[in-house]
């Protein structure tokens, strides 16, 4: 699902906000956002009233964090969209008893149950997503995840895919539109956008060699510099051991319901 | 300091054929050529991103060898002509860290010599340190990619095309910037013009040989000269 935000890396429109979810560095945003995650998707099927007590906080958050309603639900419907599609084959899996037939099309109520309750934690999942690319741009996510142990070396090859895909759709743009201005034809055909992405790809290679001989000129030796973090302060200590608690206590109340 | 220096593509072509030159402490040098002339192919050798097929060079008085690169990418600051494949951090802040930091300079150091590069580009630390590479303008993308190699503190800097596809306001402001700066430098480029405001010697090289070294005034104002070799007088003579 994360490759769904790639392109919405670089739109972190609310990234100059000044709130409370603003003043946590990028780690610790990160670290509340993966617990939030893993919390709403392990618990079992059919917890609502946990699920419920998840959107509540996370409408809190949103309200918090001073980001668009209207921006984050856009970017959810895109989202939600695709993971519907993805999931009809679980509810038309048939498991349970029928509830509704049309031809070889069965909905059963265990189908149904499980369809809802995997959309409801992907509702959750995506929202808590897009509040965190929306807030925190791609450079700071990336060595966010850096700061938790990710290599280095995996950190600045997505740095640097992350850097050039505004080059590569530019170039990509400036050919189809040199293209087009010789071809006489309204769009692009598909053959002439096959020739485009092969040229790319061949521009792409050159422009990787001439990058890597830019970074040797600074004297690149094979090793990417460590970055400096800065410690966390205890208040963001704090956050993240709430976001871990009430991630715990809704799983085990869930799980083993007193 | 090169000397004979041949070397040929992978593919056999020829690229340079036995080139001779000397850099002076402190020396504005133009390079100029026409396309193909090798002038971007020398420009890498000049701090080890090529090495000699055969010839010498010398950098800060050591010659140049595998043993001796770190030297001499310490030594020569090259910018490269498309500030696109030099940027390659995602960050203004970061980019301009990238040569300092591999120099091994850490904490406050670092972003104090970070800030001084930004400032002697002319652009603010406090409005472009966060900036993104890919959101700044073209102008802004060359004078961070020569902060980055600012940064690094080189005694002399080589430029690749420097004011290419720079609007005049631009080109203006970078002359400025390279008459200010006290490196020694060469500057690579089709820009008469500026070779002639900004560097007091001139070499020009034409497929692969130094086929004209001395001062721009003389050299620039050659007609004949510069029409043999691909070339045509500056505007600033021409008229």
């Amino acid at each position: 699902m994360i490759l769904l935000h790639v392109p919405t890396f670089s739109l972190a429109a609310y990234a100059q906000g000044d709130s409370f979810w603003h003043r946590l560095q990028p780690q610790v945003r990160l670290a509340v956002a993966l617990l939030s995650v893993l919390g709403a998707v392990l618990l079992p099927e059919g917890a609502w009233n946990y699920w419920g007590l998840y959107a509540a906080v996370l409408a809190i958050l949103v309200l918090l964090s001073q980001v668009s309603p209207v921006a984050l639900l856009r970017r959810l419907a895109v989202e939600l969209v695709f993971v519907g599609v993805l999931l009809l084959t679980i509810l038309l899996s048939g498991r349970g008893t029928p509830l509704w037939t049309w031809g070889p099309l069965v909905i059963a109520d265990g189908s149904l149950l499980t369809f809802a309750s995997v959309l409801v934690r992907s509702a959750l999942s995506l929202w808590v997503l897009n509040l965190l690319t929306l807030t925190t741009p791609a450079p700071s996510l990336l060595q966010a995840l850096a700061g938790f142990g990710c290599p280095a070396l995996l950190v600045r090859v997505l740095e640097s895919m992350l850097r050039y895909v505004a080059v590569l759709v530019d170039e990509l743009g400036s050919m189809q539109r040199a293209a087009q201005a010789r071809s006489g034809a309204r769009a692009a055909r598909w053959n002439i956008l096959g020739n485009l992405l092969g040229a790319l790809f061949l521009r792409t290679y050159g422009r990787g060699e001439r990058t890597y001989l830019a970074m040797q000129a600074r004297g690149f030796a094979g090793r990417f510099p460590e970055t400096d973090a800065r410690p966390w302060r205890p208040d963001e200590w704090l956050i993240t051991t709430a976001a871990a608690l009430f991630a715990v206590s809704t799983l085990v109340l869930a799980w083993w319901p007193l | 300091m090169v000397e004979e220096l041949h070397y040929s593509y992978p593919d056999g072509t020829a690229a340079l054929r036995g080139i001779t030159l000397a850099l002076g402490a402190g020396e504005n040098v133009a390079l100029v050529g026409p396309n193909g002339s090798g002038k971007s192919t020398l420009l890498l050798h000049l701090n080890g991103l090529l090495l000699p097929g055969r010839g010498r060079i010398e950098v800060g008085g050591k010659p140049l060898s595998a043993s001796t690169l770190e030297f001499a990418r310490r030594f020569v600051g090259l910018v490269f002509q498309n500030p696109e494949d030099q940027l390659f951090m995602p960050t203004v802040a970061e980019d301009v860290a990238f040569g300092p930091q591999n120099l091994s300079l850490k904490g406050e150091k670092l972003r104090e010599c970070v800030r001084s590069a930004l400032e002697q580009v002319g652009l603010e630390p406090a409005r472009f340190l966060q900036r993104q590479s890919f959101n700044l303008s073209i102008g802004e993308k060359k004078r961070v990619a020569l902060a980055g190699v600012l940064a690094m503190e080189p005694e002399v800097l080589v430029l690749d095309e420097p004011s290419a596809g720079l609007d005049p306001r631009s080109r203006r402001r970078l002359m400025r910037l390279l008459a200010e700066l006290p490196q020694t430098k060469l500057v690579a480029t089709h820009d008469l013009d500026m070779a002639l405001e900004t560097c007091t010697r001139t070499i020009v090289i034409d497929r692969g040989q130094v086929v004209a070294d001395g001062p721009s005034g003389h050299i620039l104002a050659d007609r004949v000269l510069l029409e043999t070799h691909g070339l045509e007088l500056p505007l600033s003579l021409s008229r």
